[in-house]
């Protein structure tokens, strides 16, 4: 399913500072993860997730750092800052309170979501 | 696989090598993304690919290298993933998009200061762009623009001549006096016209006039006739042309044709010169006739000085009503100078028609006619202007020059030292055409106010000038409004001028009724009422204070004065070092400062009557 890019403009980078909030991952590794886990939902080519990746690394939310893989290729790794895992929080409690606010109106399946105070946090 | 990089110049390497390696001396190249792509062993697809995005991004070398090998890594992740080059290429999405995102993405990230320097840069960029992009439409409006010459002023003031009668016009005795006149003799210069009898040169002087009694005959039947009748061009009266080039040399070049339209500015005023010169003749037969008891001469040829006087303020521009003021308060001294020295010499029925005719003077009421300075302007302003059909335009490039001719080959207009380019920029500048012409008409009406108020309320109004003085100390608005500034007459003094006029016309009138009284009752009247209302209408104003005129007998002489610039009454008597400041009006408090600082100019009252003859007696020039 494609998603419209307004939404995907407000999704991608917190799928993508959550993705990172469980370790440092490099750019490869994370369009097959966004892919995998979301089922293809928010899925996007490189054109798309580098300049995101790029977008965070400016505001200082995400740093990079080049490494030497087990593979013995170079790669540059990504990962949450302090800063990062701050908008992190606050981007999924809002995120929360939209999909509550989605559920109540019958916009989103309750059976499906649940309450929205369910959600968790970064 | 791409090769062309594979083997970096020695010139690329020494340029993609950054400075930190170079302080090293060792030639790197590591800035050299190119040759990293190459080296990296992608695909040729994918190295293209890499290429592509990263030449888009608009980065720095050492940002495009970075990027450069993230790219790189990332598909050969893909590749080593299993997928092929084809389907890594088909995820990767349009390359230009990508390039461009993600430079404007990394570009984010630079130090504040990078930001902050290209966005100046930026900032300049645009702001030179879109004065640029002025410049171009103001240089389109400026050299596009046309003026539209509507009007004909030459034409139309000469089809009002050509409608006067043949015999009712004086221009053709006029230019006949011209080409008969001698020009004076050199050496009666400086003396020219009061020289005594005792002068060495007064019978060289007597002399030349008799030689020019020809001349003042044809100037008595000119200055009889009701209307000067000469027409406006910009070339001289072809009928001039052998007594002008007798006085100013022969020339080779073609007599100048004469222009359709010429700009009103450019028109000749040759009369004006002619009668100054002619007054001065004039004068000086009127003292001679007088001492050789030759009351009919001496009367006619005043009478001619008034007649001329009329004919040179009969046009209607500002400077023709200057001469015509020059030359009748000649002929007001003249009067006064003979009736005093030669009191029983014109009859009691020249001395009636003399005051008639000062007293009619410019019909009656001295003033300046503004209409002309009005054609001036409004001719420019159609030829500088284009003409939108109602009331406004913008000034063209044909008007700059027009202006600037205006100014003279060394005016010392700012506008002269401009370089064109900038011409469009000051055309810009300079008040469009419904601006300027309300801006002439605000001062012209308040110039013709201020000269049709007296002169002792001239403390309590703001100056003519005033308000054209404070615009043109604004550079801005001295550029803004300058053919206002070249065209505006010294309004302040206009008016002075012609309440000075007035004056010295009260005062001949005065003079010669106390003159008639004198021959009635033997003896001059105590006070200036007596003459009311036989003699005088009513007693003059003092136009500097709006009280009436002062008179009392000296040694049994009458003196009629004005008080003059100070203020105050000196009881007639004038400045020791009179220069004519005492006639000169001045705001009360300055004339008080002059007076306390200079009483020697300043201190005194104006006489009116008489003013008293002062022949020259020897060259001004031998004096010590």
């Amino acid at each position: 399913m494609r998603i419209e890019r307004e939404l995907m403009r407000g999704a991608g980078p917190t799928a993508v500072l959550r993705l990172l909030a469980g370790r440092e991952m490099y750019g490869y590794e994370l369009v097959e993860a966004l892919a995998a886990q979301t089922k293809g939902v928010l899925a996007m080519g490189q054109s798309t997730l580098y300049p995101l990746l790029y977008n965070l690394e400016a505001k200082g939310l995400i740093e990079a750092t080049w490494h030497e893989a087990d593979s013995g290729r170079e790669r540059k790794y990504y990962r949450l800052t302090g800063k990062g895992k701050k908008r992190l929080k606050a981007d999924t409690e809002q995120w929360n309170a939209l999909a509550g606010a989605m559920t109540s109106i019958g916009v989103l399946n309750a059976a499906l979501f649940g309450s929205p105070a369910a959600g968790g946090a970064a | 696989m791409t090769t062309d990089h594979a083997q970096p110049t020695l010139v690329r390497l020494a340029a993609t090598t950054p400075a930190r390696d170079w302080a090293r001396l060792r030639l790197t190249g590591r800035l050299d993304w190119r040759a990293a792509i190459a080296e990296a062993g992608l695909p040729e697809p994918l190295a293209d690919l890499v290429s592509r995005v990263v030449g888009r991004s608009r980065l720095w070398r050492s940002e495009k290298v970075d990027l450069a090998r993230e790219m790189m890594a990332h598909f050969a992740d893909g590749l080593h993933a299993g997928r092929t080059p084809e389907q890594l290429t088909a995820d990767f999405g349009d390359p230009r998009r990508a390039g461009r995102l993600m430079g404007r993405a990394k570009r984010r990230g630079r130090h504040w200061a990078h930001r902050a320097f290209a966005h100046t840069i930026h900032g300049i960029g645009a702001v030179f762009l879109a004065c640029a992009l002025v410049y171009a439409l103001l240089v389109w409006r400026y050299y596009t623009g046309e003026p539209r010459i509507t009007r004909n002023f030459t034409a139309e003031y000469n089809s009002k001549i050509e409608q006067i009668p043949e015999a009712d016009r004086a221009w053709g005795l006029y230019v006949e006096s011209y080409n008969e006149a001698e020009p004076l003799p050199k050496p009666l210069e400086a003396a020219w016209p009061a020289l005594a009898p005792e002068h060495p040169l007064y019978n060289d002087a007597l002399a030349y006039l008799e030689r020019e009694q020809g001349v003042i005959s044809l100037l008595h039947r000119a200055a009889a006739k009701p209307h000067l009748g000469a027409p406006l061009s910009d070339t001289i009266d072809p009928r001039m042309r052998q007594a002008t080039e007798h006085r100013t040399g022969p020339t080779d070049a073609p007599w100048p044709e004469p222009a359709a339209n010429p700009m009103l500015v450019t028109v000749l005023l040759p009369e004006l010169g002619h009668f100054r010169g002619m007054a001065k003749l004039l004068t000086f037969d009127a003292h001679v006739a007088a001492r050789a008891g030759q009351a009919e001469r001496a009367g006619r040829d005043i009478d001619t000085m008034i007649g001329i006087a009329d004919h040179a303020a009969e046009r209607p521009f500002l400077i023709s009503g200057l001469v015509g003021f020059a030359i009748e308060a000649l002929a007001i001294q003249t009067t006064s100078e003979i009736v005093h020295e030669f009191p029983d010499l014109l009859s009691d029925q020249q001395l009636q028609t003399l005051a008639h005719r000062h007293a009619a003077f410019m019909g009656g009421r001295p003033h300046a006619d503004m209409t002309g300075e009005r054609w001036f302007f409004e001719d420019v302003i159609q030829r500088i202007y284009t003409d939108d059909g109602k009331g406004n335009g913008h000034i063209t490039a044909q008007g700059m020059h027009e202006l600037l001719d205006l100014t003279g080959p060394s005016g010392g207009s700012e506008l002269e030292v401009l370089p064109n380019p900038l011409a469009p920029i000051t055309a810009a500048v300079i008040a469009d055409r419904a601006s300027m012409t309300a801006m002439h008409e605000r001062l012209m009406a308040r110039a013709e106010a201020n000269t049709a108020g007296p002169m002792w309320e001239y403390d309590k109004r703001e100056e003519a000038n005033q308000q054209l003085d404070a615009m043109l100390a604004d550079p801005i608005a001295r550029v803004r409004y300058m053919p206002v500034a070249l065209l505006m007459p010294a309004l302040d003094k206009v008016s002075r001028t012609v309440e000075s006029m007035a004056q010295r016309r009260d005062g001949v009138l005065t003079g010669l009724a106390l003159e008639l009284y004198r021959r009635d009752h033997g003896g001059y009247p105590p006070t200036l009422e007596t003459l009311v209302p036989r003699y005088l209408p009513e007693v003059p104003p003092d136009r500097f204070t709006g009280e009436p005129l002062h008179y009392r007998l000296i040694d049994g002489q009458p003196r009629l004065w004005s008080v003059g610039a100070d203020r105050n009454d000196d009881g007639g008597v004038a400045a020791a070092e009179s220069r004519g400041d005492e006639m000169r009006w001045a705001p009360r408090e300055t004339a008080r400062q002059n007076e306390l600082a200079t009483p020697q100019r300043y201190d005194g009252d104006w006489v009116l009557w008489p003013i008293v003859y002062e022949p020259l007696t020897r060259d001004p020039r031998d004096e010590p």
